[in-house]
Order: structure tokens, then sequence, then C-alpha cells
């Protein structure tokens, strides 16, 4: 559980989150309202602490069997001022293009390539589905960090696409000989304009990417945020692609299979 | 810069001039009409190299590299989605460490030889005592590399010694099958996972090992509509988290358990008496034993199953009386529709044949078949489990399209289509996977008759049972020899006389065949690494050698080259690597395995069908207008076109003969090895989410890897705090077999009840299968990697 996840020797900024995510799967467990179920341990770190030497922290359930409406008052008071942390939706944008390297450089960082699913930068409960929705669903700030909204609808399990960075403690990773994609797909450029003053058409796949707001509203990145996430229709000024989304393709392009070499026969 | 509409127009003129360069060089045209180009990103169809759910990904191809992967919309198997290991799943290409040379071992060194001199090193073996020449293949043969292999072996040597690993994975679900249908493969498909109200998990955890068809099952929920999955297991997973009800039984027991519910539908007389009545018969074991068994009364069957109670079931399975109580409702019940899901659970077991016939037989009970929502559906672990070993046959026993090698018919429509002299392919039977490398590991003289065993595209060295046994003793034999093709050190390249680099996935054309009866397509994408070649190529090439040596078995009865090929009247030069591409050589091959298909009622369409489209479930049948019909529901009237008019249902295959599937008779019986004093633990094992099988190609892609680096033990809470044992803590484990050192993981991925632990297979460096037992079932000859008896060793040094 929270209490017990790993202490590591990382740098500050990871542990505020660490500690962050741990008391925030603290407050989730206790709002679930998913069935009873184990502690969610991570690997706990001294084997006297189950051995028995130690007492252990309450789980959940237990902590849920003690029916305490005050702390739960003050839970729910938690995640609601964790979500009144991100910016308003009529807060000026100001935003460079320094700012859109580097949340483009911040968006490689967890993913093997642009369309695969973003990795998760905290450790998770290994044995359920967490409640990732709690945070997930709109997004909060933690320690000045955005968990941002999900960019697709909610499918049930989340952990079968999104694994985590950094394997539980207690399993170590050994040296490999490691790949990567070169070249690599590159992050969608800015989308077409038509003329100056006409508004960009989406330069990416909407698939698995309905809600825009996931990287453009007040929970995306400085760089990709709409200058209007008030606006919450996207899609009537902002044209989408039919050929990105793997919809209708021309005859043209179904021809144009010759536009790169085939791989050759032999060697 | 170009703008749009100059750079369609420019680009259709390309493709326009290049079409008409290839056409005049009379080169066939192969590419996808799938084919679309976004960004200079080609992009293209083909089904994930992994799992055997079949989901079919894009590939975008750039500098004749992949450079990213997406869901595939329109493929109905995922409808766009993946999981973590599709997503990731072309990284496999690009390890540092791929094969790219011929390597031959010498004075325990590997040198670099060229192909022409593996080739001849590879007939040489065949050359020397054609009978001792094995083929150990895998479900991850592509359909025309199995199909290549399986014609070496039964018409080329002509030994029959051919197996693949599937043995190890699915060899019960078809022994289950052929028992209870009289043919293999299930007659639902995943469309009944978008109907069923109730879905029953068989010791099956598809959250990590389908998650796609796990996914579209639980996404219902999402969408308002109630789904209630029942999880049968042996420990709690991420699947149990989903799950209504979880009923935890004792290894072994779910045969009692299914017992158990079969005997409450008699006893409640809530069974369903006119689809027994009409569709069924009762079979019992024959003496002696034999796969189809002997048909029994009705009342015989009732007197039989009339000691599984509830209360015995609940004694010897640990399983709550209510639960079978409940089970028994459900399944009693008309108005539910239930589909049933299992994988290595019930197969991996020394009963699996029998435990498969007993699901198989509750729902036959029960009439919880054949309509949408309504099935019995093993899954299978390997992308081509199902169209490879299954369809093609690369079984020791068996031969193309569901015959066998000891059927005289059989072997006689075999050899006419193969063009074979009359007696060319034997009746006898070959070794199936544990005694091919028992006889590997034996010395000649103590009757090892193989000698030399070719590997494709799987890992004995890590997979076997029990390698120890299995596996090892051959490398210190001087008559052994060991050819490995492979893409990546494994631990089987490790032990290799000769390696042979492989070209993966879309570096070569291919053709899958997935769990639901779909056969898949793809072409060529990319360009493999260094010298590494097709399988398919090296089958041919080395059977070509033999042929120009004058190896009698490489001939067809006029003197032909026994893969003899034609375009336009031309003989096409497969053997020859440099013009391999210059045709499509998996066409040829799959055209011919086609005609196989006809006489189990599994219908191929051609070849460029599968192009069109995202694969296509057999029997595909050609209607009328030409057009070519997939099946969704087998013997089911209202979609198989083989079934009567007004019939329903037709079991066409029946071994009664008589139209009829048959409900089996079959008692629980305890396993080979049980826990005691001095191995008092349970030892399970399987996989994980992130990787796939032995790990060879998710271990080197980084994001799967960084999130599951290593194997562990999976033990119960109050089990480590009586041990004092902690979390990340080194314990080793020992069996009657070996031992290993793995770190602890309490309430982990799984949490296993008190007295049973859990390790994955997937990692090389820390390999559970020295420790697992060999006992397999009778009828399948798989072994039970599931459950043995092991004990921890704290503080071990």
């Amino acid at each position: 559980m929270g209490t017990r996840l790993p202490p590591s020797g990382v740098e500050t900024t990871r542990m505020m989150y660490i500690g962050a995510a741990a008391l925030l799967a603290s407050l989730v467990g206790f709002l679930s309202v998913v069935r009873d179920r184990q502690a969610p341990d991570g690997f706990s770190e001294s084997p006297a602490e189950v051995a028995g030497t130690a007492p252990g922290a309450l789980s959940y359930s237990e902590l849920r069997a003690r029916q305490d409406p005050e702390s739960l008052g003050l839970y729910e008071l938690g995640l609601k001022q964790l979500r009144e942390a991100l910016p308003a939706l009529t807060d000026a944008v100001v935003q460079t293009e320094g700012d859109r390297a580097n949340a483009l450089r911040m968006r490689a960082s967890n993913r093997a390539f642009n369309g695969a699913p973003p990795t998760v930068p905290h450790a998770v409960d290994q044995s359920a589905e967490p409640n990732c929705l709690a945070c997930h669903q709109t997004g909060v700030v933690i320690a000045g960090k955005v968990a941002p909204a999900m960019s697709h609808a909610p499918f049930v399990s989340c952990l079968q696409c999104h694994v985590v960075q950094k394997a539980p403690a207690g399993l170590s990773e050994t040296p490999y000989a490691g790949n990567e994609f070169v070249p690599s797909l590159g992050f969608a450029q800015k989308g077409s304009r038509a003329w100056s003053g006409a508004p960009p058409t989406v330069p990416h796949s909407a698939w698995m990417r309905e809600n825009c707001g996931s990287c453009h509203g007040v929970t995306g990145r400085l760089g990709m945020r709409s200058t209007h996430p008030d606006r919450a229709n996207c899609k009537q000024c902002h044209a989408l692609s039919a050929e990105f989304d793997q919809r209708a393709f021309s005859s043209a392009l179904v021809l144009s299979d010759a536009a790169e070499p085939l791989p050759s026969a032999g060697h | 810069m170009l703008d749009r509409r100059q750079f369609l127009k420019s680009s259709a003129m390309t493709a326009a001039t290049l079409a008409a360069s290839r056409l005049a060089a009379g080169e066939p045209k192969r590419n996808s009409p799938h084919l679309r180009v976004l960004d200079g990103v080609r992009w293209d169809k083909a089904p994930c190299r992994f799992c055997g759910t079949g989901c079919h990904v894009q590939v975008g191809v750039k500098e004749g590299k992949v450079v990213a992967i997406a869901g595939d919309q329109q493929a109905e198997v995922n409808k766009g989605l993946l999981c973590v290991k599709g997503y990731h799943v072309a990284l496999a290409l690009y390890g540092k460490d791929r094969l790219t040379k011929p390597l031959l071992k010498e004075d325990g060194a590997y040198k670099e030889i060229s192909w022409e001199r593996a080739i001849d090193i590879v007939s040489d073996r065949v050359m020397r005592d054609p009978a001792g020449f094995a083929f150990y293949g895998s479900g991850q043969w592509t359909i025309p590399e199995g199909y290549a292999a399986q014609k070496f072996i039964k018409g080329g040597l002509a030994n029959n010694q051919i197996d693949p690993n599937a043995r190890l994975c699915m060899a019960s679900a078809v022994t289950g099958f052929l028992s209870t249908y009289g043919v293999d493969e299930p007659a639902g498909c995943y469309d009944d996972l978008d109907a069923c109200d109730v879905c029953i998990l068989w010791g099956n955890n598809p959250a990590e090992m389908h998650p796609i068809l796990f996914s579209r099952l639980m996404d219902r929920r999402s969408r308002g509509e109630k789904v209630t999955l029942i999880d049968i297991g042996t420990r709690r997973t991420r699947s149990t988290q989903f799950s209504d009800h979880y009923l935890e039984f004792r290894p072994q027991t779910d045969l009692a358990i299914a017992n158990g519910v079969m005997h409450l539908l008699l006893k409640n007389d809530t069974y369903d008496k006119e689809f027994v009545a009409k569709h069924c018969n009762f079979r019992g074991d024959s003496e002696p034993a034999t796969l189809p068994g002997k048909q029994i009364p009705f009342e015989e069957f009732k007197a039989k199953i009339d000691k599984y109670t509830p209360e015995y079931v609940s004694e010897i399975s640990g399983v709550p009386e209510a639960q079978i109580h409940m089970l028994a409702s459900l399944f009693g019940r008309r108005d539910l529709k239930i589909t049933s899901l299992w994988c290595m659970g019930m197969n991996q077991h020394t009963r699996g044949t029998a435990i498969n016939n007993l699901v198989h037989g509750l729902h036959l009970l029960s009439g919880h078949f054949g309509t949408p929502g309504n099935a019995p559906t093993s899954l299978t672990g390997q992308p081509s489990a199902c169209g490879t070993v299954r369809e093609v046959g690369t079984l020791a026993h068996a031969l193309p399209g569901g015959r066998v090698v000891a059927n005289d018919d059989h072997r006689k429509q075999v050899e006419e289509i193969w063009n074979l002299p009359p007696g060319r392919v034997s009746p006898k039977p070959g070794y199936h996977t544990v005694a091919m490398w028992e006889s590997f590991s034996k010395p000649k003289e103590a009757g090892g008759d193989i000698h030399t065993i070719w590997v494709q595209v799987t890992n004995p060295g890590q997979t076997l049972p029990n390698v120890n046994k299995l596996f090892k003793p051959s490398r210190k034999l001087e008559d052994k020899f060991l050819i490995v093709s492979d893409v990546y050190p494994t631990a089987t390249t490790m032990h290799a006389d000769l390696i042979l680099p492989s070209a993966m996935w879309v570096e070569k054309n291919g053709m899958f065949g997935n769990s639901e009866r779909r056969t898949q397509q793809w072409f060529k994408m990319v360009d493999p690494p260094g010298e590494a070649r097709d399988d398919v190529w090296q089958t041919l090439a080395v059977a070509r050698r033999l042929y120009d040596r004058g190896f009698p078995g490489m001939k067809d009865k006029n003197g032909r080259f026994l893969f003899h090929m034609e375009e336009n009247g031309k003989e096409i030069e497969s053997w020859n690597f440099q013009r391999y591409y210059d045709h499509n050589v998996d066409e040829q091959l799959f055209e011919e395995y086609r005609k196989f298909s006809k006489l189990k009622h599994k219908d191929l369409a051609p070849y460029q069908e599968y192009v069109k489209h995202r694969g296509l479930r057999w029997p595909v049948v050609q209607d009328e207008d030409g057009s070519w019909r997939e099946t969704r529901f087998r013997f089911s009237e209202f979609d198989d076109r083989y079934v009567g008019k007004g019939k329903k249902f037709d079991f066409y295959h029946s071994t009664s003969k008589d139209g009829r599937a048959q409900i089996w008779f079959r008692p629980y019986e305890p396993p080979p090895e049980v826990p005691d004093g001095e191995y008092p633990f349970w030892l399970c094992t399987g996989r994980v989410l992130e990787h796939w099988h032995s790990g060879t190609m998710t271990m080197r892609i980084p994001q799967l890897r960084a999130a599951m680096p290593q194997a562990y033990v999976e033990m119960n809470r109050q089990d480590a705090r009586r041990l004092g044992i902690g979390s990340g803590q080194v314990v080793e484990l020992q069996t009657r077999r070996g031992r290993l050192k793995l770190p602890a993981w309490i309430d982990g991925r799984g949490q296993p009840p008190a007295g049973s632990l859990f390790v994955p297979f997937f990692d090389e460096n820390l390999a559970i299968n020295e420790l697992t037992l060999e006992a397999y079932d009778p009828f399948s000859k798989q072994p039970d990697y599931k459950k043995c008896a092991a004990r921890l060793v704290v503080g071990a040094k």
C-alpha cells in the first residue's frame, strides 16, 4: 500500500512524485467503490515487515471497515483540491516554441514511438486493476506535476496497454542489448492552414485520442495547449484526416504503393 | 514543396510507371491492396507476431525500417485496439544482437560460415542416416513454413520425425475436440464474446495472456451491458479482479468440478433434453483406453457421475458446495448464453484430454452450444498453433488437412497431391515431442536413434519440461547434432552445433491461423538484417541440395524436385535466394496445401482472398456469385453450409458416424506428483502480460523489459510470514529435478493460495523448466507444467 512504497535513491522530484502517487493511491483506495481485495502491496523493503516483527499497516478494506466519515470527507476534499489545482479553462495561455519543443521531448520520453501507448511513470498496483480513473478521468495536479486526463474513452483493463516504466522494486534490471526504431516515426508536425488565420487541420490520428483536452486542454503540456480550451467542440473547426484515421482512402493513395522502393529480393 | 494534389498525382504516376516496369520484367504484383502512404510512411496490414488471438496491426515503414505500429481498425478481431505487446511488436525486429550469419560450432567456438556451407552441412546430416533426422518446429511457423517442413519430412525423408512445440501447448485441446466432435478446432469464434451473458474462465487468465479478447468481453460493461465473469482457478490473477465469482480449486480437481456440475444438471433435471436426445451420445473409456473410447448408455453415464455430489466435489476440490450449485444453476438456464474459455490451465494437464472432454460435455449436456454466445472455446498461445500445427498437421502422427499417417486412404491422398510413388509416406508415426528429445538425449547404442534435430522458430532449451533430462544430455554426445534456425541468441542456440539466421515476421511473406479458425496473410515489408533468410527458403534449399545429390526422397514419381513449382510454364528456382522474391513462394505452397483442406470441411480460400481480408474463418465456401464466405459458427445450420437443411445442428465428423457429439464420462484422478512433507508446495508456471513465451523477443523490447525485467516466485502472505520471507528476498526453489534462486513476490501480480507458488517461464536467466515435471497426458502427450511438488529454502548459499 501507499505507505509501504519503496524509497529509492533517485532524484528529489521523482521522490516527491512517488510520494504523491503513494498518497493518492491511499486516497483512491479509500474512496474506491471496487470490491474488497487484499491491500495492493508492491514489493516491501524489509523481510521483517512481513515476517511479523513489525506491525503491518491497515488494508483499505480494514480502513473502510472503520467507517470513519470524517476522514472520508477529508479524502474527498483532497481529491477535489487536486483537481482544482489545474489551470482554469479561461486562463490565458502563454507559450513559446521552446515550450513546444520541450513538450514534444517530454512526450517522447515515455513512448516507444509516436502512437505507442505511454508507459506509466509511477508505481501501480500489480495485482489488480487500480482505479486509474480517480486521477486520469479529469486530470489532477500533484506536487506540481500533472496527471493528464485520458485521451480516450475508458476501457476496463488499463494495464493491458500501459505498463510501468520501472519494474516493481525487488525485480532487478539486468543489462541487455536494447533496441529502438531508427528512423523513428516523429511526432506530428503542426496542422496545415488554408490561409493565415484559418483553423489548422488535425495533423495526427484521432483514434484513441477523442479527448483533445488530454493534450491540448488544461492538463496538456505548455507548448501543445490550445489557446481556447473552453471551446469544447474542437472538431467543428479543426478537420480530421481520414487517412490518418484509417478510414477511406482515395484510389490515388492506394496506387501510390511505389512511393518508396519495395524491399529488395535478396542480398 | 509539393502540395497534396500534386503529391497524389505524381505518386500515382510513379506507381503506374513502376507497375509497368514490373510487368515488363515479368514480376507478379505482390503488393497489398491495403497499402497506403502517409507522410512518407508506407502502412500495410499484418497479424501480430505474438499470441494466438490474431490481432491485426498496421505496420508503418520508412526508409526500409519499421517506424511505427498502430491497431488496425478494419480488423474484426481487435477493432483497432492492441495490447502492450502488440503496440511494441515491431521493436522485436531491432534488437542489437540479431543473428545475421550462419554459425558453425567448431572446437567449442562459433565460426561464421557461408550459407552454401551451412546447407551442405544440414544435407550431410540427412545423407548419413535419413531415418534419424528430425524437425522440431512450432506454432509460430507460418503456414507455408510448416507445410514445407511437413512435406520435407513426410514426403521427402519419409520418417515422420516432425513435431512442434505446440505439443507442449495445445495438444490436449486437439485430442479433446477430436474425441468430442471427431474433428479439431472450436465450433464457435470470438463473436461469442460479444454475445455471451456469462463467461467462464477455466484456469485461464486472459487479462494478461489474451488481453484483447478480455477487453473485447469486458469493455461491454463500459457500454452498460451485463457480463457475468466466473473465474475458476488455482490462484488469483488480474482476471480474478474483474470476476463476479471466483472458484478456487486444488490443482487437478477441475475434473471433479465439471463432473459435479453435470451431476447436478442431471439430478435437478435441468439438462437440455432435446439437444441431448437429438445431437449427443455418451462415451466412456474403452479397454484398453483409446482416444475415441466406447459408447455407453445414458443410464450408465448417469450412474457413473452419481458420486460427484456437491459434498464429494467440495471435499476433493476445496470449492464450497454453494459455488458448485451456483454454476449448475447457470448452466441449467436456457435463457443465459454461456461461453467457456481455456488455454494452458486445461491443456498442460496430465488429464488434459479428459478435462477438455468434460467442459465440452458440460456445454453439450446443457445445450449451451452452437448459437452466438454459447460456446466452449479453447484459446491458443501461439499465432499459428491452429493454422500451422493443427491444420497443416506438423505433428508426428498427422498429415495435412486433418489426416493421419496411420490411415491408408489418407496416405494415398497425400501421395497423390504430392505426386509421390505409392508407399512413400510411412504409416508409422514419428516421436512426439518428449519422446523425440528423449531419443536425442540418449546414445545410439542405448536406443537413441534421433541423431539430428533441426529446430525452427522455437526455443526448446528453455521451454521443454525438465530440460536437464530432455535437452542438455545430447550436448555431451558425440554423434548428436543440433541445428537451430532463429533470430536471436537463445537458450537453444547457445547449445547448437549449427545456427542459421532467420528472417522474422514482416521481413518475410507469411500466413498465420488464429484461435478462431481465421487464416491471415501478410507481405514482406522490410529486409532482414545481414544474411538472415526465410525459414521456408532454408527448408527448400536443403531439399534442393539433397535432390541435386541424388537423394531419392526429394524426387516425385516423375523424377522432378519434390517442391516443384511453376509460373507461366517455367520452373521457379525457389532454392535460389537471389531469385526467391521474384515469385511468391508462399502463394505457391499455400495453393498446393489448400487442396488438402476439404476432407475435414476446413475449406480454405485462394491465397489472393486472404490478401484482400484481415483474415477469413474456415470453412471458407465459395458462393454461386463467385464470392467467398467465411463461417463463424460451425455445425450450426444457420451459419455452416455443411449442415443439412432442417438439422439445426450436425456434427458431420462425428466419431459415432451419426452426426452426434460425444458427452464423456471422465473421472477425477489424482495428479502424478503431489506436495508431501519433503516438498510441501504446489508449483505452477505460466506467463505474464509483458512477455511472450520464452521472452526472446519481448525481453529485447525496452518498454516491456523495463516493466517486467525478471522472473520471480509468487507466494502467499501466510506462507511468507511463516517462513520469514519478505518481498524481494531471494529464496531457493527446489523440486526433485532442479533448483533455482528467485526473488519472492508476496501479493504480487497474482496471489496464490497458501501452499502454492507460481513462477513465470519467460526469463532465460531464471529458467524454471529445470524444475518442472515431464509427466504427460496419455492421449495428447502434452506435459503438465502447471503442477508439481516444490519446496522453498531460505538463506540457501
